[in-house]
């Protein structure tokens, strides 16, 4: 058995704080944007679209 | 390939993991570095990083923690502030594990955050595990 576990996300979050004391929160600066990452979130939606149909679909042949 | 903001784990970094996974004689990815080179070498954070474009400042040690994002203990927390000693315009950022040379762990570009002498950057870099 193969178990494999991944990276979902890295962000960075960036604040800038002047030499006068003045504080810039900047948000976000840089997350991950891998092609990878995305076409998994694109999969996740659709097996959970299918999960969804089979379900609904269940409950009608149950009817 | 040309500037972008991105963020990634390095592929040193995968080893990083297992390493820490197999034995404690792995360093622990701590020190946080910055760059001002990203840009102009037209950069954009990859997996095969292995250094900063043109790094400045000593690289800091971050506080470093184990966070819940969506389930308990998924997520590395990495926060440092830096202190530019002169004009700067920061556009990257990795987290090594060791204070200087050593090996990348999370490569990151962004567009430039500029920094007057005397100016700090606060960075809370977050890697969340699925």
């Amino acid at each position: 058995m193969q178990i494999f576990s991944s990276i979902k996300d890295i962000e960075i979050h960036a604040v800038v704080i002047r030499k006068n004391g003045d504080v810039e929160d900047l948000g976000i600066i840089s997350k991950t944007t891998s092609r990878k990452i995305l076409f998994k979130r694109i999969l996740e939606i659709i097996i959970r679209g299918i999960a969804a149909g089979r379900e609904a679909a269940i409950k009608y042949l149950q009817k | 390939m040309a500037f972008g903001a991105n963020t990634t784990i390095s592929n040193t970094g995968k080893a990083i993991i297992t390493n820490r996974l197999i034995a404690n004689t792995q360093p622990l990815a701590q020190f946080i570095g910055i760059g001002v080179g990203a840009t102009g070498a037209a950069r954009t954070a990859a997996p095969t990083d292995t250094a900063l474009s043109s790094e400045v400042e000593i690289r800091q040690t971050a506080t470093i923690s184990q966070q819940t994002t969506d389930t308990t203990g998924d997520t590395f927390q990495a926060v440092v502030t830096i202190t530019a000693t002169g004009a700067r315009a920061v556009d990257e950022a990795m987290i090594f594990d060791k204070s200087s040379s050593g090996n990348a762990f999370v490569s990151a570009t962004f567009n430039p955050v500029n920094l007057s002498s005397g100016d700090s950057i606060q960075l809370t870099i977050k890697t969340k595990f699925q």
